[in-house]
């Protein structure tokens, strides 16, 4: 076994039969260090409202942050699982519909309609599984959005008056309607906030657990994951699930702040801009959606009064990222981290020879001249 | 060992049109070592990939420990015990060497146990205990084999298929590689193997079988087959 390079130094014989158990912490990247500075981060953002007093501005942010809970969902199917769905916001719409309708007609809490809305969201999202299952790459992709652009049709030419076609649903009363304005914006801030920490938590757990580990399997090598006793297909059905919830749940959040819901909510354009946030991002991250979604709703804004140039400068970011960049911004800064992180380690321990782990380490994203 | 561990009778597999595996019949006990020796593109993968139901055999019967599997989807297979060792290691790129070993215990018999497991393959192969946080292709060739024959022992297993395990390594990578399959035959391991010659086999070899255009033309124990003047001449060119 010594044969092999990069054994720095002699092992020990090891003991035969004694084996230790390895500690599997939830979430393997966060060091404490990480911990206070996500913290410090999140603090910082739920105080924007106490200090914002531009009400756009506000309303922005709170557009952005339910626009992130969509984005973190859709990132989980496509980036965590690799399917390639391009119905998300066709999902996310059924969601915003379903919880609409339920403010509308019923006198239930508005709690319970956004719930409902997930409900929806994931039962729309396995309907929208099956068919995919046999399917993989670009046919996927023209199978959801083939079901995105039905789903559209059937939104805007409903004769039973149940969507208010191309102008959206009345009025409907939302989670906050006793509040002012003001207050009310806060309070959705706070809402879509809380959505976002505790979805980016939760689906990072995930991501690390015994689903998540299946879920990136069978995106690696779905024939393999099968060979080590994962069901693919029962495993694309589950990732529809989790992220259908989600995205319903941004549709819920949607209906209730803007206090209706119509079908621009869909469609192509803002789906390219969802799909360029998650790119820029760094598809199948953590950080990904959140980095890239601030960011070009940052870019978005300040473009707002030159309406031809969004899109066309969106695209230039999107090919600038895919070309230089490939696994986004979130990609990016973990590379730096990376090396900032050794030369600490280095400075720390100068002189004691380099660990078996850097000795070797060889930048993520550099091709390997080992692949077989 | 009344029962063979794995039995195949008649088995033709292949992908659409081209059939690559023309009614072979194998038998392995347990605890022995069959290698199946071929030439490239004689269907030694297909043959692996047929037992482990990767790919659908076409007709004939895979039986695991006496138990028609034949047809199975390959979850179900590997959940019932047999383990698939893939060619060219079949890591999971952009996961770490961790996840890689993980995905080995995934059966839900074997994820109660998977941290003491780890534990063990960290303690056999200490190349891959450093490699631990790394993602799988940015490992060398050598260090891949190893992690994937660590994720074959995340598990307990009635039987392990290993496909090439010398493919594309240097020859101390591949000394290396076979002392770990050594050790697991000593610890009783049921192993079916391929290889494109008899080179690396020498010390692990049960039974041999020659395997040609899909179908075995010649069996035997090592010894015998190694010392056959036909077989040596077109399987061992170089000795």
């Amino acid at each position: 076994m010594s044969a092999l390079p990069n054994k720095a130094e002699p092992t020990p014989a090891p003991p035969a039969v004694m084996r230790s158990a390895v500690t599997l912490p939830a979430f393997p990247d966060m060091t404490p260090a990480r911990w206070t500075v996500t913290s410090a981060l999140v603090a910082l953002a739920a105080g924007i409202p106490l200090v914002m007093t531009n009400q756009y501005a506000l309303s922005v942010m709170v557009t952005t942050l339910i626009l992130l809970v969509l984005n973190i969902s859709w990132n989980f199917v496509l980036g965590v699982a690799g399917v390639w769905n391009f119905g998300q916001l066709a999902i996310y719409a059924l969601g915003g519909y379903g919880a609409g309708i339920i403010m509308l007609h019923t006198t239930v809490s508005p709690w319970l309609a956004v719930l409902a809305g997930g409900v929806v969201g994931t039962l729309a999202a396995v309907l929208l599984a099956f068919p995919t299952l046999r399917l993989y790459g670009i046919y996927t992709s023209l199978l959801t959005f083939a079901f995105a652009v039905v789903i559209q049709y059937v939104i805007v030419n409903d004769g039973s008056g149940l969507t208010g076609g191309t102008f959206g649903l009345p009025i409907v009363k939302g989670l906050y309607s006793s509040l002012s304005l003001a207050a009310s914006a806060r309070a959705y801030y706070w809402t879509a906030l809380a959505v976002v920490v505790a979805s980016t938590i939760v689906l990072a757990a995930v991501g690390h657990s015994r689903l998540g580990i299946a879920l990136r399997g069978v995106r690696d090598a779905p024939a393999y994951a099968a060979a080590r006793g994962v069901s693919p297909m029962r495993y694309r059905v589950i990732a529809f699930a989790v992220s259908g919830f989600l995205a319903g749940i941004a549709g819920g959040l949607y209906v209730s702040y803007n206090q209706s819901i119509s079908p621009s909510a869909m469609g192509l354009t803002p789906m390219s801009i969802d799909v360029t946030m998650l790119v820029i991002g760094g598809l199948g991250t953590a950080t990904g959606p959140i980095i890239g979604t601030i960011l070009l709703a940052i870019v978005q804004t300040s473009l707002v009064s030159h309406p031809g140039a969004e899109l066309t400068i969106l695209g230039i970011f999107l090919l600038v990222v895919v070309v230089f960049v490939p696994d986004g911004l979130a990609g990016l800064a973990a590379r730096y981290w990376r090396r900032i992180s050794a030369w600490a380690a280095e400075d720390d321990q100068s002189g004691e020879a380099a660990g078996p782990g850097e000795a070797a380490e060889i930048p993520e994203g550099s091709p390997d001249p080992n692949v077989a | 060992m009344s029962e063979p561990m794995l039995q195949v009778a008649g088995l033709r597999a292949g992908y659409a049109e081209a059939t690559v595996i023309r009614g072979l019949d194998l038998a392995v006990g347990a605890g022995e070592v069959v290698v199946l020796i071929g030439p490239n593109g004689h269907g030694k993968t297909t043959l692996l990939r047929a037992i482990s139901g990767i790919i659908r055999p076409a007709a004939g019967q895979v039986l695991l420990g006496g138990k028609d599997v034949t047809g199975w989807p390959a979850e179900r297979i590997a959940t019932g015990g047999l383990v698939h060792v893939p060619q060219g290691d079949g890591l999971f790129a952009e996961m770490t060497v961790e996840e890689n070993l993980l995905m080995g215990a995934f059966p839900r018999s074997s994820w109660r146990s998977r941290r003491k497991e780890l534990a063990g393959v960290y303690e056999r192969f200490p190349v891959v205990a450093a490699r631990a946080a790394q993602r799988g292709r940015t490992l060398s060739g050598g260090e891949r084999r190893l992690v994937a024959l660590g994720r074959a022992l995340m598990r307990p297993s009635r039987i392990m298929l290993i496909d090439e395990p010398s493919l594309g390594l240097a020859p101390v990578a591949i000394d290396t590689v076979y002392e770990a399959i050594a050790e697991l035959k000593a610890s009783g391991a049921t192993i079916v193997l391929v290889e494109e010659n008899f080179t690396h086999i020498g010390g692990i070899a049960d039974a041999v079988h020659v395997l040609e255009t899909g179908t075995i033309v010649a069996s035997g124990p090592y010894a015998e087959l190694a010392s056959d003047p036909a077989i040596v001449q077109t399987y061992l060119g170089s000795l």
